[in-house]
């Protein structure tokens, strides 16, 4: 039986909303179903936070969304990456991984 | 930038709220139906799939409140509700709101009024060099020449005025003022008490004027005066700092700031 889906830490949803909007434009459910697959099924945000987050990062000017038709004839809003957006997920990525390598390296102490 | 941008949605969100929300419904209900059309692709029930992706990924109300209430603008309308809500209860007991009402603004005058005498008369100084040792000007009178002396008071202090009326200090020792506002609004200069109680001329005394006389009932001259003149006092503020203890000051209640005249 696989494990259930965790939580993200706290604050990573947003970056990873930006990663996955750095390689396409997408719509709500397609950046789920690419959070899902990239972490092969470890995180599985829900539609009240996913929306939260991408309502923010609009807001903040990182992304931006436009209403395009759907492959089966709906309309979806289809964000991308700004200019801003693009700076900022570089910098977190950055951040990021200094983060990681630290906490990797005091957990790894003996 | 960004808070410009956060301020016109939220602004949207508030005023065009219908739109906004139809969007953001329709948002989430794409959303939802996707996820459910990938389930039933896989050969599940379709039924049985939006059950399914409800549970998973929660239902469409729950995920409209969270994103709503991420802006800054539902905690506008939370309290703009909240106000709403007051204003009926008050009104829904009008007896009860009136007394609330009317007591507070009992309250809120008094205090302001308490405050206010408290303000000129104990927390301003004057404007005068020392304003410890000032003193309360006292009474009125004419005089035709440019000065006269008081002989009621055995200090002789001497009150002169620009126009040619005068009135009476009772001035402190040792003080030194440049100006004061005598009653009426005159002019008023309170010269060298030396001079004055022997009578004599005081010309060429330049801008330094000292007095001697009694000092008064300070505080109760004070609060006679601003019974009958409550927002008239001293107008002018000190440009010191410190303030004046009411045991020691004489307040005197009229002192005007504008630069010194000379009498003679």
């Amino acid at each position: 039986m696989p494990h259930k889906p965790s939580d993200l830490v706290q604050g990573t949803l947003d970056m990873l909303v930006l990663k996955t909007l750095g390689l396409e434009p997408m719509h709500g459910f397609g950046i789920c179903v690419r959070i899902e697959q990239m972490s092969r099924g470890v995180f599985r945000p829900n539609a009240g936070s996913l929306f939260l987050a991408i309502q923010r990062l609009e807001r903040d000017g990182l992304i931006e969304g436009e209403w395009r038709p759907t492959e089966n004839n709906r309309r979806a809003k289809y964000y991308s990456l700004t200019g801003k957006g693009r700076k900022r997920l570089k910098n977190e990525t950055r951040e990021w991984g200094r983060q990681v390598a630290a906490i990797a390296r005091i957990l790894e102490a003996r | 930038m960004s808070l410009l941008r956060h301020l016109a949605a939220g602004l949207r969100s508030l005023f065009r709220r219908e739109q906004v929300n139809r969007e953001l419904d329709e948002e989430l209900g794409v959303y939802l139906e996707m996820a459910a059309a990938e389930k039933t692709k896989r050969g599940m029930d379709p039924e049985e799939a939006h059950r399914s992706v409800r549970l998973e990924r929660g239902t469409l109300g729950a995920a409209r409140e969270v994103v709503r209430s991420g802006g800054w603008e539902s905690v506008a309308e939370t309290c703009w509700q909240d106000l709403r809500f007051g204003v009926r209860m008050l009104r829904k007991s009008p007896g009860l709101s009136a007394a609330a009402l009317l007591t507070l603004a009992l309250g809120i005058g008094a205090t302001t009024a308490i405050y206010s005498l408290v303000d000129q008369v104990i927390l301003h100084t004057l404007p005068v060099r020392d304003p410890g040792a000032s003193q309360h000007l006292l009474g009125r009178g004419v005089v035709r020449g440019a000065r006269e002396v008081d002989r009621r008071q055995p200090a002789g202090a001497v009150v002169g005025e620009r126009g040619g009326h005068v009135g009476r200090a009772d001035a402190v020792r040792g003080a030194e003022l440049e100006h004061l506002d005598g009653p009426g609004g005159a002019d008023v200069v309170i010269d060298d008490p030396a001079l004055l109680g022997g009578h004599e001329r005081h010309a060429g005394h330049g801008g330094r004027h000292r007095v001697v006389a009694q000092p008064l009932a300070a505080f109760c001259a004070a609060l006679s005066s601003f019974a009958t003149s409550p927002f008239s006092l001293s107008p002018k503020r000190s440009r010191r700092s410190c303030s004046t203890g009411i045991a020691s000051s004489g307040l005197p209640l009229r002192l005007s700031a504008s630069p010194f005249s000379n009498i003679a």
